[in-house]
């Protein structure tokens, strides 16, 4: 857990990244024991269009399947991204 | 081998990195795109991975085929970008020293990559484009 400001790089896949606009940004959190969690809520407020991924959206740090819950250290990489589709067999 | 390439798929050289004197069997998968699509016409696809995470998931499902069969090798080729009808955009070649495991593992490989690694396709129409994602109608993504 890291207290006062991190700032971590943002990154967005397929119909995520349609939705933000980006592929890519830098986010700063000044926020005590910043999660996946905290960064996504603070994205939703600014691209609202975010909002209806919440139920489905999956998170990766530093390129590895990641939780809401998972803490953020400064310079982390948080990836967004909708789940694969599986197709049909 | 595992790679993620952004040029047309070049089967031969993973033919050769699966053959081996100890394979008696060598069965490949080659997936291709396909002109229709949910009652539409295809024009073209366009995949895109979050390439770190899908090199890493990639490799664990060659690791994982390698555990459960009596295999010789697996390759695994997947290419992005744009692709046009007929495109190959994933290769998978699998060598055992009897058929029938080859058989099953090459199903496996191309069954679990469908859902565990981080690639995506956008399907292109006439009238518009849609990302193929994973979850059920709730979420209606067609593009201007």
């Amino acid at each position: 857990m890291y207290n006062g400001t991190v700032k971590v790089k943002v990154r967005f896949f397929a119909s995520l990244k349609d939705a933000v606009g980006t592929g890519e940004m830098d986010v700063n959190i000044a926020e005590d024991n910043a999660t996946a969690r905290t960064v996504f809520d603070r994205l939703q407020e600014q691209f609202p269009a975010l909002k209806r991924y919440e139920p489905i959206v999956l998170v990766a740090v530093n390129h590895e399947y990641a939780r809401w819950e998972t803490p953020l250290t400064p310079d982390a990489e948080v990836v967004f991204f909708p789940p694969v589709s599986g197709g049909l067999r | 081998m595992i790679q993620i390439v952004d040029k047309p798929i070049e089967t031969d050289p993973i033919l050769r990195a699966v053959d081996s004197g100890e394979a008696g069997a060598i069965v490949t998968f080659s997936g291709t795109v396909r002109n229709n699509a949910r009652g539409k016409q295809v024009t073209y696809l366009f995949y895109e991975a979050y390439p770190e995470l899908a090199g890493t998931e990639l490799e664990k499902v060659r690791k994982e085929a390698l555990r459960r069969w009596p295999l010789v090798n697996v390759a695994i080729v997947h290419r992005i970008g744009r692709m046009e009808i007929g495109d190959c955009s994933v290769f998978i070649a699998v060598s055992s020293p009897h058929r029938e495991a080859a058989f099953e593992a090459c199903r496996f490989v191309i069954d679990t990559l469908k859902v565990t690694v981080p690639i995506w396709k956008k399907e292109f129409y006439e009238d518009g484009e849609v990302w193929i994602e994973g979850y059920c109608g709730e979420i209606s993504q067609t593009s201007p």
